[in-house]
């Protein structure tokens, strides 16, 4: 669905932020887009949204080039950016004029999940909180069905109530013919929907492998200080230490602790990949 | 709109970027209306205050009504891209599904055709309030200062997309900027050609055309000189990128 070759970007007078970025987004999963701060997240979902173009390279969607930013292609995507003004105007109107452009809005389905999130519609946007303002775009674009759907820091801004909600209708959703690609350092709000990582780490793409396989090759458990076990990264916690370490073909399937992997890859790079790109042991 | 959505130019994308420009810039357009009729009402209650003695005042202050038109009118224009300097609305709008030629065609509608016409309303029924003839509103002398409206409302519709901030006062010092250059560089040319006395050097303000001739080429030289800025607006607005 999404194709990233080859694609660098700097900004001016600036030493490159993205070199040579390789990435292939397949329809049906829910991406997980994770770096550092000034790893250049945000600018590659400008690029891939059409709002930035790359200095030399490809992002394409379904075929077509971003940067030509047509109305087909720019019909099937729908960014949530972290931070975002929305005009003066109700959220009944807002969606009146807007949804015309999107085929497959579902009205239906916006005003649900409005509903869920308590947030009346015909109050004016400037008016609500920012959480407030934030679910009601979260929900407008989960409606317009598009087949890319973008969401940068999708839980900044939301109580705690609202990020269940938000995962509640995230699972609820039919993504078959879906890409979601969520961009967080909130790993603990919205590690459970994830089911692909993907790491940039000084311009490149490090990391990039979905959950299952994650499973399959690497095992985070907790083990004792004295023990010989030999880990890949570890971080000392009370009692033991969290510890990523190979997978063997013994180990059950166990949920991944995304913010132990995330240190993991920044740290220890080449020994975690490494583990991906040899036979499973 | 149909389920299929066509990259060709499309009228009903057109008329809902229309309608948006409009809902978005709702509050400006009232407060726009609301003077204009102000202005109208506080005149004629001073004509009829003055009584005859204010008969000749009627193209004075029609005269002072169309530059209020214009430069209301220009420094609307140079709100109709206020979404891209700022990166928290300039998203909305460079993924809104519609090509950059009809983001452009549906601004330019409101901010020139549509803003044109009801503020010409508006100076016909002030022209008639001031107890001028209706002959006078649609005389050639109208009609001239309509040529260079549009001419410079072009360019202040490139300043709209050019600028990243304060775009109508950025349009105004960058046109000075332009004269004065262009005025050095005459001024150069001259003296180098034939010595700087016998050269005079006036910058035009408005066009005039008395003739059929002149209307005629007055006409194509706003055309071309107006679609040159509405096409410059066109490529920076394709090229421009979020900040």
């Amino acid at each position: 669905m999404l194709s990233i070759e080859n694609l660098s970007f700097a900004y001016k007078k600036s030493k490159p932020l993205l070199s040579s970025l390789n990435l292939e987004l397949k329809s049906g999963n829910v991406y997980g887009l994770f770096g550092l701060n000034g790893a250049g997240k945000t600018t590659l979902l400008n690029i891939i949204t059409g709002m930035l173009f790359p200095k030399s390279g490809l992002c394409l969607l379904d075929g077509q080039e971003m940067m030509s930013r047509d109305p087909h292609i720019l019909s099937q995507l729908y960014i949530v950016p972290e931070q975002f003004d929305l005009p003066n105007l109700t959220g009944d109107k807002f969606i009146e004029l807007h949804h015309p452009f999107y085929p497959k809005f579902d009205k239906d389905l916006i005003h649900s999940i409005l509903t869920e999130f308590e947030i009346d519609a015909s109050n004016k946007l400037p008016e609500l909180s920012f959480g407030q303002r934030k679910k009601f775009l979260i929900a407008f674009s989960i409606a317009t069905n598009t087949k890319l759907l973008i969401l940068d820091e999708p839980t900044n801004g939301l109580d705690i109530p609202s990020k269940s909600q938000f995962r509640r209708i995230v699972a609820s959703l039919d993504i078959d013919s879906r890409c979601i690609i969520i961009s967080t350092h909130q790993v603990r709000d919205l590690g459970s929907m994830i089911d692909h990582i993907t790491v940039l780490k000084d311009g490149s793409i490090v990391f990039d492998h979905a959950t299952d396989e994650i499973t399959d090759r690497l095992s985070m458990q907790k083990i004792a200080k004295s023990a010989s076990t030999h880990y890949i990264y570890g971080e000392e916690t009370l009692g033991g230490v969290n510890a990523i370490v190979p997978s063997s073909k013994n180990d059950g399937a166990a949920d991944i602790d995304l913010e132990l992997l995330f240190n993991g890859i920044i740290q220890k790079t080449e020994e975690i990949e490494h583990e991906f790109n040899g036979e499973r042991s | 709109m149909s389920s299929a959505v066509k990259n060709s130019f499309s009228t009903q994308r057109v008329t809902q970027l229309s309608k948006r420009y409009i809902a978005i810039k709702k509050n400006m357009i009232l407060v726009g209306l609301a003077a204009m009729a102000s202005i109208i009402i506080f005149i004629k209650a001073a004509l009829i205050y003055y009584g005859d003695a204010s008969h000749n005042l009627g193209p004075s202050i029609f005269m002072f009504a169309f530059v209020i038109f214009q430069y209301a009118g220009y420094a609307f224009t140079s709100t109709m891209f206020n979404e891209l300097n700022s990166a928290g609305s300039a998203p909305q709008f460079y993924t809104l599904p519609a090509t950059t030629f009809e983001k452009l065609t549906a601004a330019w509608l409101i901010s020139y055709v549509y803003y044109t016409i009801v503020g010409l309303i508006a100076l016909y029924v002030l022209s008639i309030l001031s107890g001028m003839s209706a002959s006078w509103f649609f005389s050639i002398d109208t009609l001239n200062e309509l040529w260079t409206y549009t001419i410079f409302q072009s360019v202040f519709l490139f300043g709209a997309v050019y600028f990243k901030a304060n775009n109508f006062l950025s349009t105004i010092v960058a046109m000075l900027a332009a004269l004065v250059s262009l005025g050095l560089i005459f001024l150069l040319l001259t003296n180098l050609v034939a010595g700087f006395e016998e050269w005079t050097f006036t910058i035009p303000t408005t066009l005039l055309a008395s003739t059929a001739t002149n209307i005629v080429s007055s006409i194509l030289f706003t055309l071309i000189v107006s679609a040159l800025f509405i096409w410059f607006a066109y490529l920076r607005l394709k090229n421009r990128q979020i900040a």
